[in-house]
């Protein structure tokens, strides 16, 4: 069977980075229409590219079409479909009755299936979707692992579940705090996040309740023997790095699952690579049950930002091993770096020089962006990354 | 002006007092199968209910495995009893016609309500976040028997999470709360959030009130909820339910009815 790893994509070079580097597919929003109306997201031409380069690698791309509607919106959603449709994207992904209605109506080519913002959670839901004419459904978050299985058993619907990323507080869809807290619609894709603000509740101490991040990454294989078909990463304005190492790290571990090569240490080292990708906690959430304490932040955000990205290889000479590296995040002479691709497996060297543009021995690495070549003994390719060491 | 029918959600089981103003039709919230109310039915109330007013039982829980907990006990209702639902896994369950559903906040358009009545599915309840508008247009433009929330504090989110005893455990607040009033630091506004054993909601503190628009939401059953509604605000919308005026009786807030909201950063 056939196991998808779905990313997100806030942008073509996301889209492209995240094909590369191990996804099945790929969703990604217009500018009118999906839930992450602060992401770049994509004009109809950047969505014809998409595809286009999506499909030469023989990758998918479903795009968004999940808000929830009011009168006005509906004014133009017939020709957007339409114009998705001659595209060719592999499928919409709906919420709103009124997008399966138009999608039925016009007698589009291309299927649908149903949103998380529906917070789907047993069978009989499934059925309802599926007499509507889903090939697939999107499960809430907050189904347990015996929600999934009993839904799998008993039904010939697909079935996609989020295995990493943020979460909601609140089931998907069944929270407008962001509409009466900052007058932004949280279900047309203006969601302020007022989950991730404090409160004043008259204790001594703020109150929050946000929800930590979902990591599935100890229950891959699990989920797997349950024969889910789609295994979904949350995250459309996430960074490039971002997308390149958690599509590498489960693309990885899936992998190894279905070749019998799964070990623990595996697991260790991607769990710790996805720790340090990661801005935020995470925890497996609702598949073992209510996540309790465990599952959320009382204290606020609590992010940090991220400088494992140390740069990206633009090109490599395998007769001087010299590669050329845009830096993205400061690394020095003597430092112990990694470096990983689509294609490169996980590799350590020493930086043993930096020649910066102007052709001189430097000792950093420190201006963002800069031009640098450095000496990797081993073949890297066109788009591999090198980040700190973490093993 | 025409008589409306308005649909109570009781904080209280004296249903005489509701009578004595001449209102006979109930949404009772189903113990196990709601959440964020102030009472909760049992079939057996439900059905004694019922034979001497309208009853509806609203289930606004996702019931996961749990829907199959509810197709044994289904057929004990008795069958002039409706059904207000939230998991839309229970359209397989209860019967068409007995049946309302509600989507809370997500049915905003009039070409969603017009599919599912095509789908047989011809009692719905409409987002109360709408603009005036954007109501009459879903009602012009539907043949659907519509239900709108016109009088409540209403439901802002709805979780699986315990948001109030986490907090406390965390803490180490020794409480039996299980409520917490939450204000905002920048915008000052106040939240409730209430916990009970399968999540939590959070209301907003301010009463949602439509009055003002009452005769252009005539043919809507207009549902009352007094959910955690205090005495005082309750005695005034019982007194006052065909004034228009009752918005400005009661602290009250229908921003939504008349302003359009920003969604993208562009429109802002």
């Amino acid at each position: 069977m056939k196991y998808e790893l779905l990313l997100p994509a806030g942008d073509l070079n996301r889209l492209k980075f995240a094909c590369i580097y191990g996804a099945d597919a790929v969703y990604i929003g217009g500018y009118n229409y999906s839930l992450r109306a602060n992401a770049n997201n994509f004009s109809l031409d950047e969505i014809k590219e998409g595809v286009e380069f999506a499909h030469k690698l023989n990758k998918k791309v479903y795009v968004t079409v999940n808000m929830i509607f009011h009168n006005v919106d509906l004014e133009n959603l017939d020709s957007y479909l339409k114009e998705l449709d001659n595209i060719n994207i592999d499928s919409f992904i709906v919420s709103d009755f009124a997008v399966i209605e138009a999608i039925k109506r016009l007698k589009l080519k291309t299927p649908f299936f149903i949103s998380t913002q529906k917070s789907i959670t047993n069978l009989e839901a499934v059925k309802f979707y599926k007499s509507l004419g889903a090939y697939r459904v999107v499960l809430a978050r907050e189904c347990s692992r015996e929600d999934i299985k009993n839904i799998k058993e008993n039904i010939d619907t697909e079935v996609e579940v989020f295995i990493h990323g943020a979460m909601c507080t609140s089931y998907s869809g069944r929270c407008v705090m962001s509409n009466y807290v900052t007058l932004r619609d949280s279900n047309r894709g203006g969601c302020s996040q007022v989950c991730r603000f404090t409160f004043d509740n008259n204790t001594n101490h703020d109150y929050a309740f946000s929800s930590k991040d979902l990591n599935m990454i100890d229950y891959i294989s699990d989920m797997m023997d349950l024969k889910i078909e789609s295994y979904k990463i949350e995250g459309r304005m996430k960074s490039l790095y971002y997308i390149a190492t958690v599509a590498n790290a489960y693309r990885t571990i899936m992998d190894k699952k279905i070749n019998n090569t799964l070990t623990n240490d595996d697991i260790a080292y991607y769990k710790k690579v996805l720790n340090r990708v990661s801005n935020r906690e995470n925890i497996s959430q609702f598949y073992n049950g209510n996540p309790g304490v465990d599952g959320q932040y009382f204290t606020g955000r609590e992010e940090v930002s991220n400088k494992d990205f140390l740069g990206l290889v633009l090109s490599y000479n395998e007769e001087t091993h010299e590669a050329v590296v845009e830096q993205r995040n400061k690394f020095s002479v003597g430092d112990i770096v990694e470096v990983f691709g689509p294609n490169t497996v996980v590799q350590k060297f020493k930086i043993e020089y930096i020649i910066n543009s102007d052709n001189e021995n430097v000792d950093s690495a420190c201006h963002a962006q800069e031009i640098v070549k450095v000496k990797i003994p081993f073949k890297v390719c066109e788009n591999d990354i090198l980040r700190v060491q973490i093993s | 002006m025409q008589e409306k029918k308005y649909l109570i959600i009781p904080n209280d089981k004296d249903f005489k007092l509701y009578e004595s103003f001449n209102l006979n039709t109930f949404i009772l919230p189903l113990k196990d199968y709601s959440i964020g109310y102030d009472v909760y039915f049992d079939i057996d109330e439900i059905n004694n209910l019922s034979s001497n007013y309208e009853i509806y039982v609203i289930m606004n829980k996702f019931l996961h495995l749990n829907i199959y907990e509810f197709k044994k006990i289904y057929n004990k209702f008795n069958k002039n009893i409706k059904f207000i639902i939230e998991d839309i896994g229970l359209l397989n369950i209860i019967d068409k016609d007995r049946l309302v559903l509600y989507e809370n906040h997500i049915l905003s358009n009039y070409k969603a309500v017009n599919f599912l009545y095509d789908l047989d599915i011809k009692n719905v309840v409409i987002n109360n976040d709408l603009m005036i508008d954007e109501i009459k247009d879903i009602k012009n433009n539907t043949k659907s028997n519509l239900y709108y929330f016109y009088t409540s504090k209403n439901i802002l989110m709805y979780s699986r999470r315990h948001l109030v005893s986490n907090f406390n455990k965390y803490f180490n607040i020794d409480s039996d709360n299980n409520k917490y009033n939450i204000k905002e630091i920048v915008s000052k506004k106040t939240l409730e959030v209430k916990e009970e054993n399968d999540g939590s909601i959070v209301r907003y503190n301010r009463i949602f009130c439509a009055s003002k628009y009452l005769n252009e939401l005539s043919n809507l059953n207009l549902i009352i909820d007094f959910t955690d509604i205090n005495d005082i605000s309750k005695k005034i919308i019982l007194d006052s339910l065909n004034n228009e005026n009752l918005c400005n009786l009661i602290d009250s807030d229908y921003y939504f009815l008349e302003h359009d909201i920003k969604y993208k950063v562009g429109d802002l």
